[in-house]
C-alpha cells in the first residue's frame, strides 16, 4: 500500500514548495509527516497499539522516499529503545515510540537515555496498562517516567502533534537542555481519529530546526570519550544535578521555540505551557490533559450560555511542570476540578497524579482553591461533554457551599 | 536522666579482595559475635564500593563496637560507607602496607589513612615491626605498630584456608585491647565453634608469643604525603557520564591497580630471548617495549598476577617475588630494564640475591 | 603484531583476567577506527571506573542485554549519517561487547535480531566467564554442568544444583542466522588465533559473532597465573573447541584442527576440571559423565563443537523400509 495519490502531490508540495497543505489524517500520521519535515536519521519500530500506526506511515514515506531514514524493526520494545539510544549517541536524529506495557518494557533503556543526556523525541500513544490485556486510553504509561529526565507533553489534536514534535527536536536538541522528550497523544480519540490538519513546508523547518550537533559528546574515532562508565557516590549527585538545572533550563527554551515557532510558521499556541479556556472570571476550573479537552470545552460553552463561571485549562508540558501559570489562573478560583486519565494508588489523597501535582503546585498559592478530583475515563472510556456537565455541576455545588464533600470521586464507577 | 556517652570503637580490616575474602568476613563476624557475647553492641560492613571484589584488591570491612551500650548506641554508625575515624586498622597481608588504591581519583591512599592518633596498626606479618615501618608512610600523629606473626593466607572464591589466622589476630586483640576483648571473651566465642580446642590454643598462642609492638613517633617512615583528591563540581564535569578517553599507549593517569600485587615480575633480561611472550600474555598491558626489544613491566600498573612468568619459556628469567623485598611503591617503583642497562652487574647480583626467595612458578618448568 | 594498545592498563580487572586480556587483543584488531559498546557485565564495571577510563577508542555503555541494539544503532547511524553526507565516508568498526549473562540469557533475542540485520556492519563479542562475575559469581546459561556458583552451591540435600548443560552459543548463533558472514569461538590463551578472527569478522562485512571463552581466576578459583594454562587446558581437552564459519564453511582452527586432525591427542577433561575449586565438589562419577559428553561431542556430533545431532540415521531401518 502506498500513499495515496493525492497526499503524494502534497507531500511533494511541502517538500519542494514554500507553502503549507492541508491533509486529512489521524493523529500519528501528523507525527509521522513531522519526522519527515525533521529529516530524522534512525527509527526503530516495534508493533503495539496504538503508538504503532505511526510507524507504519513512517514506513510508508520510507519506501516511497519521501523520507529517507534507517527503518529498524526491533525485537521488543528495550530493543527498539536501546537502538535509537546509540544512533543518538554517534550524532543521528531519532525518533522511538511505544505504548502501555510495550513503554515500561523499554523503561530500563528510557531511564539510560535521558541519565545519558540524548535527545530522543518519542511518541506514547497512550493506553492503560495490563493486565488484563487492556488498550484504551490511559496516562499511567507515560506518567511512570516523570521522575528521570523525560520532558513530557500532552497533545489534544493532530495539528499539535505535528507541530509539537518539530517543536519537541528543537527543545530536546537545545545545548542546554539535551533532555528526551515524550509525546504523548490519547490512545483512539487522537491516534486513530481522522482529522484535518496542515503540513508546514520543509524549507520552512530547516529555519526553524537547526541540524543536531552532540559537540564534544559525539561518539567518533576522531573524538574518543567514554560515555557512562560505572560510577559510585563520589559523582552520581552531581550528575543528577546537571540534569535538574537541564530541566529547568528547558523552560525558557520550551518558551523560545514557541516563539519562533509562531513567527516562522504563524501559528501561535499563546502561552505554551498550558492552554486556557475562559478562565479569566471563572469560579470553577476544570483540568486536564489531552483529548479530555474537547468534551469539557464543549461543556465549558453550554454552562456559560447559562450563565455559569466556569473554564478549563489543559495542561500541555508536564514536565517541566508549569508551577507558575497554575499559580497564576488558578490562584483565587473558588474550586480546581482535576479530571485525571490516570491514578496513583494511595497518593497523599488517593487521587491521581495530575491532582497530586496541581494540589502541589498551589501550596504557594496567595488564594488556595478548594479542590476536587474525578478519576476517569480510564481504559479507554470516554468523557462525554454530558459528563463533564455533571463534573461541573458538582464542582460548582461545591464552590456556592464553600466545602468540598467528596474530594476524589471515581466518575462513572458502576457501584 | 543524664546521656552518657559511650565508648565506641571502630575497627578496620583491610584485605586482599576474593584471597582474603572469607579470612575478612570471618575475622569481621568473629569480632562481632565475640563481643555481642560478652555483651557489648558491635556491628559490621563491608565497604560497599570495593564490592564486588576483584583478586588481589585491596577491599575493607568495619567493626563497630560499644561496650555495655544499648543498639541505639550504634545507630550512627549503621549506615556508612565507611567511618571517619578507626581506632585500629587490621591489615591481613603485610604487603597491603604499600597502599590502597580503591577507587579511580582517590589515588593511593596509606594503609593507615583512617587510623586516630594514637590507634593501632595490627599487621600479620613474619617480618618485625623495624622491618615493616620502611613500608608504611609517615604520619603527623604517633601510632602502636602491632605484628602478629603468620604466614600470609591465601584463599580463593570457594575455599577458606582455616589456617588458624582469625584465631591469632583474635588472641592479638585480647593481648593489646582487653578492653575491647578480653581473653575470655575469645575463649567464649571459639568455645562455640567446630574444632574449639584448636581454635583456642591457635588465639592462646599468638596472645602468649606472637604479638610485637612498636610505638611509632611521627614522621617515621616512608616519607609519603597523601593528597586527598579534588573532584570537579557539577559545572565542571561533561554532561551524561562522559568523559574524555586515553590517548592510544596511554595508561590510565588516574587509577593504577597495582595495590592489587603482593608479588611482582623481575626480569633477569641477560637471560631474555625477546619472545615476547610475557608482553602478549599480560592482561594489563604492562610491558613497555624498549628501543633494543626488551619488555620492560610498568611496576606501578602491574598487578602481580604472575601469568608473564608461567608463560616464560626460559626458567628464571620472570620470576615472581614477594612485593615486601622491595622497598618502592605508592606510585613509584623499580624501573628493572633502567637498572640493568646502568649497571648489568649490580643488576645481575641483584637478581640472583631475589632467586631463591621467588615465588615457586609451574612445577612443570622447574 | 600491532603494538599500539587501545584498551590499556588502569582497570579494576582481577589479577589475571582473561577477559581483560581479550579486550586488549580485540582493540589491537581493531584498530582506531572503532567504536565500541560495553555491556554492563565485569568488563563495564571493572574497566570504566567513573571519570577516568582505560579506553583509547570512543566506548559507550549499554544496558546488560542491549549489546544487540546498541550495535545495530550504533551501525545503522553511522549508515544514515554517511549516506546523507552529515559525517565523513569511511570504514568504522562497531564492536559490542556483552558476557555471557548479557548476551546469551538477557539479551539473546536482541543480539539474534541483531545478527539480521545484515545491512549493518558490526562484531558482537561474547565474552564468556561462565557466570555473572560481576555480581559475585551467579549461575547462568553458560555456567558449566556441575560447577559451584553462589546461585548454585553444593549442599547436604542438593550436591549439584547446576545441572543444566552449557548452551552452544556460537553454534546457534551460526546455524539460526545463515546469512551471517562469519562466527567464531576463540580463547585468550590464544591470541594470534583470537586476532585474526577479530580481523576477519570486522572485513568480512555484516554482523558477525565471536564467542570467547575466558578462564576467570575468581569465580573458577584457581591462582591467578594459570589463567594462561587453563585456557589452553579447556581447548586440550577438548572442551572447548575453536573453530569459525566463514561464508558458511565451517572449519576446527587452531589446537582443535590439530585434535581432529589426529596429530594431538585430546586430553582428558579431568586435567581441566581437577584445577578449579568450583569444581571441588564434583566425584570422579562426575567427572566420567562430563568426559562423555565431550567424547560424543567428538566422535558422535555431525560437526563436533557446532551440531549436536549424532550421525545415526533419524529413522531405524525398519520404518524406512515400510
Amino acid at each position: 500500500m502506498s500513499v495515496s495519490a493525492l497526499e503524494s502531490k502534497r507531500l511533494d508540495a511541502v517538500l519542494k514548495g514554500d507553502e503549507e497543505v492541508e491533509v486529512v489524517g489521524t493523529g500519528t500520521d501528523a507525527v509521522a509527516y513531522a519526522l519527515m519535515l525533521a529529516d530524522i536519521d534512525v527509527t526503530s519500530a516495534y508493533p503495539i497499539r496504538p503508538y504503532g500506526g505511526v510507524m507504519q506511515t513512517v514506513a510508508r514515506l520510507i519506501a516511497d522516499g519521501y523520507m529517507k531514514a534507517e527503518y529498524i524493526v526491533a525485537a521488543h520494545e528495550h530493543d527498539q529503545f536501546e537502538i535509537v539510544k546509540h544512533a543518538s549517541a554517534v550524532g543521528a536524529r531519532t525518533f522511538v515510540g511505544s505504548s502501555g506495557v510495550g513503554w515500561l518494557l523499554a523503561i530500563e533503556a528510557i531511564v539510560a537515555i535521558s541519565t545519558d543526556r540524548y535527545p530522543v523525541v518519542a511518541l506514547i500513544g497512550n493506553r492503560a496498562l495490563d493486565d488484563p490485556g487492556a488498550y484504551g486510553v490511559e496516562h499511567n504509561d507515560a506518567l511512570m517516567v516523570r521522575d528521570v529526565g523525560w520532558l513530557l507533553t500532552w497533545v489534544d489534536t493532530a495539528q499539535e502533534a505535528l507541530d509539537t514534535t518539530l517543536i519537541a527536536y528543537r527543545v530536546a536538541e537545545d545545548p542546554s537542555v539535551m533532555l528526551p522528550v515524550g509525546i504523548s497523544m490519547d490512545g483512539a480519540f487522537l491516534t486513530h481519529s481522522e482529522h484535518a490538519f496542515k503540513i508546514p513546508p520543509k524549507s520552512k523547518v530547516q529555519k526553524f530546526l537547526p541540524p543536531y550537533d552532540l559537540g564534544n559528546r559525539k561518539l567518533h574515532p576522531s573524538n574518543v570519550i567514554s560515555v557512562a562508565p560505572q560510577v559510585n557516590e563520589d559523582w552520581v549527585t552531581e550528575l543528577r544535578k546537571q540534569m535538574d538545572e537541564a530541566m529547568k533550563n528547558a523552560r525558557k527554551v520550551i518558551e523560545e521555540a514557541y516563539r519562533d515557532f509562531a513567527k516562522i510558521f504563524g501559528r501561535d499556541y499563546g502561552n505554551p505551557f498550558i492552554e486556557t479556556y475562559m478562565v479569566e472570571d471563572a469560579d470553577v476550573v476544570m483540568v486536564g490533559m489531552g483529548t479530555v479537552s474537547k468534551p469539557i470545552k464543549e461543556a465549558v460553552r453550554r454552562l456559560r450560555a447559562k450563565g455559569e463561571k466556569v473554564g478549563f485549562l489543559r495542561i500541555r508540558w508536564f514536565r517541566p511542570f508549569p508551577t507558575e501559570d497554575i499559580i497564576r489562573y488558578l490562584s483565587g478560583v473558588k474550586v480546581v476540578a482535576v479530571v485525571d486519565r490516570d491514578y496513583s494508588f494511595g497518593s497523599p489523597f488517593d487521587g491521581g497524579a495530575v491532582f497530586t501535582e496541581i494540589r502541589s503546585a498551589l501550596y504557594e498559592a496567595e488564594h488556595r482553591p478548594l479542590m476536587m478530583n474525578f478519576i476517569g475515563g480510564l481504559g479507554g472510556r470516554e468523557i462525554t461533554y454530558n459528563d463533564a456537565i455533571n463534573m461541573f455541576n458538582m464542582a460548582l455545588n461545591a464552590a456556592r457551599k464553600g466545602k468540598v464533600e467528596q474530594r476524589v470521586i471515581w466518575y462513572g464507577v458502576r457501584e | 536522666m543524664s546521656v552518657q556517652v559511650p565508648s565506641i570503637y571502630t575497627i578496620e580490616i583491610i584485605y586482599r579482595g576474593i584471597h582474603q575474602r572469607h579470612l575478612a568476613r570471618n575475622l569481621a563476624r568473629g569480632i562481632a559475635y565475640a563481643a555481642r557475647i560478652a555483651g557489648s553492641v558491635a556491628l559490621s560492613y563491608q565497604r560497599y564500593g570495593d564490592d564486588p571484589e576483584r583478586d588481589g584488591s585491596p577491599a575493607k570491612y568495619f567493626v563497630v563496637i560499644a561496650k555495655g551500650a544499648s543498639e541505639e548506641v550504634l545507630d550512627a554508625e549503621a549506615a556508612r560507607v565507611e567511618p571517619d575515624y578507626v581506632d585500629v586498622s587490621i591489615v591481613l597481608d603485610d604487603s597491603i602496607l604499600k597502599g590502597v588504591e580503591s577507587w579511580a581519583w582517590q589515588g593511593i591512599q596509606p594503609v593507615h589513612l583512617k587510623l586516630r592518633a594514637g590507634g593501632l596498626l595490627i599487621v600479620v606479618s613474619k617480618r618485625s615491626p623495624d622491618e615493616l615501618i620502611k613500608f608504611i608512610p609517615t604520619r603527623d600523629s604517633p601510632y602502636t605498630l602491632v605484628v602478629v606473626y603468620g604466614e600470609r593466607s591465601i584463599g580463593d572464591f570457594w575455599t577458606f584456608p582455616d589456617d588458624g589466622t582469625v584465631e591469632r589476630i583474635l588472641g592479638a586483640i585480647a593481648k593489646v585491647l582487653p578492653n575491647v576483648l578480653s581473653l575470655n571473651d575469645v575463649k567464649k566465642y571459639l568455645e562455640n565453634l567446630d574444632k574449639p580446642n584448636e581454635r583456642i590454643s591457635r588465639a592462646l598462642e599468638a596472645y602468649q608469643s606472637l604479638v610485637k609492638l612498636r610505638e611509632v613517633k611521627p614522621g617515621e617512615g616512608l616519607p609519603y604525603k597523601y593528597e586527598p583528591p579534588h573532584l570537579p563540581g557539577w559545572k565542571d564535569m561533561m554532561i551524561g557520564g562522559a568523559i574524555p578517553g586515553l590517548r592510544p599507549n596511554q595508561r590510565n593517569p588516574y587509577f593504577t591497580g597495582g595495590t592489587a600485587k603482593h608479588y611482582r615480575p623481575v626480569i633477569n633480561f641477560d637471560k631474555c630471548i625477546k619472545c615476547s611472550l610475557c608482553w602478549e600474555y599480560c592482561p594489563d598491558s604492562v610491558f613497555d617495549v624498549t628501543p633494543d626489544g626488551y619488555f620492560n613491566p610498568v611496576l606501578a600498573y602491574c598487578k602481580g598476577c604472575g601469568i608473564c612468568a608461567e608463560v616464560c619459556p626460559v626458567p628464571d628469567t620472570i620470576i615472581m617475588v614477594d612485593e615486601m623485598e622491595f622497598e618502592d611503591g605508592y606510585g613509584k617503583f623499580i624501573d628493572e630494564y633502567k637498572a640493568w642497562k646502568e649497571g648489568r652487574e649490580a643488576y645481575r647480583k641483584w637478581f640472583e640475591s631475589l632467586l631463591p626467595k621467588a615465588q615457586i612458578i609451574s612445577v612443570r618448568k622447574r | 603484531m600491532a603494538q599500539t594498545e587501545y584498551f590499556d592498563a588502569g582497570h579494576r580487572t582481577c589479577q589475571g583476567c582473561e577477559s581483560a586480556m581479550v579486550l586488549r587483543w580485540v582493540a589491537k584488531a581493531a584498530g582506531p577506527n572503532t567504536i565500541v559498546i560495553g555491556a554492563t557485565g565485569c568488563m563495564y564495571v571493572a574497566n570504566t571506573t567513573y571519570y577516568t577510563t582505560a579506553w583509547a577508542l570512543p566506548w559507550i555503555h549499554t544496558q546488560l542485554s542491549g549489546t544487540g541494539s546498541a550495535a545495530v544503532g550504533t551501525a545503522a547511524a553511522l549508515k544514515a549519517l554517511m549516506e546523507k553526507g552529515k559525517l565523513p565516508n569511511e570504514k568504522i568498526n562497531v564492536i559490542g561487547i556483552c558476557g555471557d549473562l548479557g548476551c546469551a540469557d538477557a539479551g539473546l533475542s536482541e543480539v539474534s535480531n541483531a545478527l539480521t540485520h545484515t545491512k549493518y556492519n558490526f562484531l558482537i563479542l561474547m565474552y564468556d566467564n561462565e557466570s555473572s562475575a560481576n555480581t559475585d559469581i551467579q549461575e547462568t546459561t553458560m555456567t558449566p554442568f556441575g560447577a559451584l556458583t553462589t546461585f548454585s552451591p553444593s549442599g547436604k540435600q542438593i550436591r549439584i544444583m547446576k545441572y543444566r548443560w552449557k548452551k552452544n552459543m556460537a553454534a546457534m548463533m551460526a546455524v539460526g542466522h545463515p546469512e551471517v558472514k562469519y562466527v567464531a569461538t576463540a580463547m585468550a590463551a590464544d591470541p594470534i588465533d583470537l586476532y585474526n578472527k577479530v580481523r576477519k569478522a570486522l572485513e568480512i562485512g555484516g554482523p558477525t559473532f565471536i564467542h570467547t571463552l575466558d578462564p576467570c581466576p575468581k569465580g573458577w578459583g584457581y591462582d591467578p597465573k594459570y589463567s594462561h594454562e587453563i585456557g589452553k587446558l579447556a581447548v586440550e581437552t577438548g572442551l572447548w573447541p575453536l573453530f569459525e564459519i566463514e561464508n558458511g564453511k565451517f572449519r576446527l582452527t587452531s589446537t582443535s584442527a590439530r585434535i581432529a586432525s589426529g596429530e594431538i591427542k585430546r586430553k582428558p577433561v579431568k586435567e581441566y576440571i581437577r584445577r578449579q575449586t568450583r569444581f571441588k565438589h564434583l566425584t570422579d562419577e562426575d567427572i566420567e559423565y562430563i568426559q562423555r559428553k565431550v567424547d560424543e561431542m567428538w566422535e558422535k556430533w555431525l560437526i563436533p563443537g557446532l551440531l549436536p545431532l549424532t550421525k545415526e540415521l533419524p529413522y531405524p531401518e525398519t520404518t524406512k523400509a515400510q
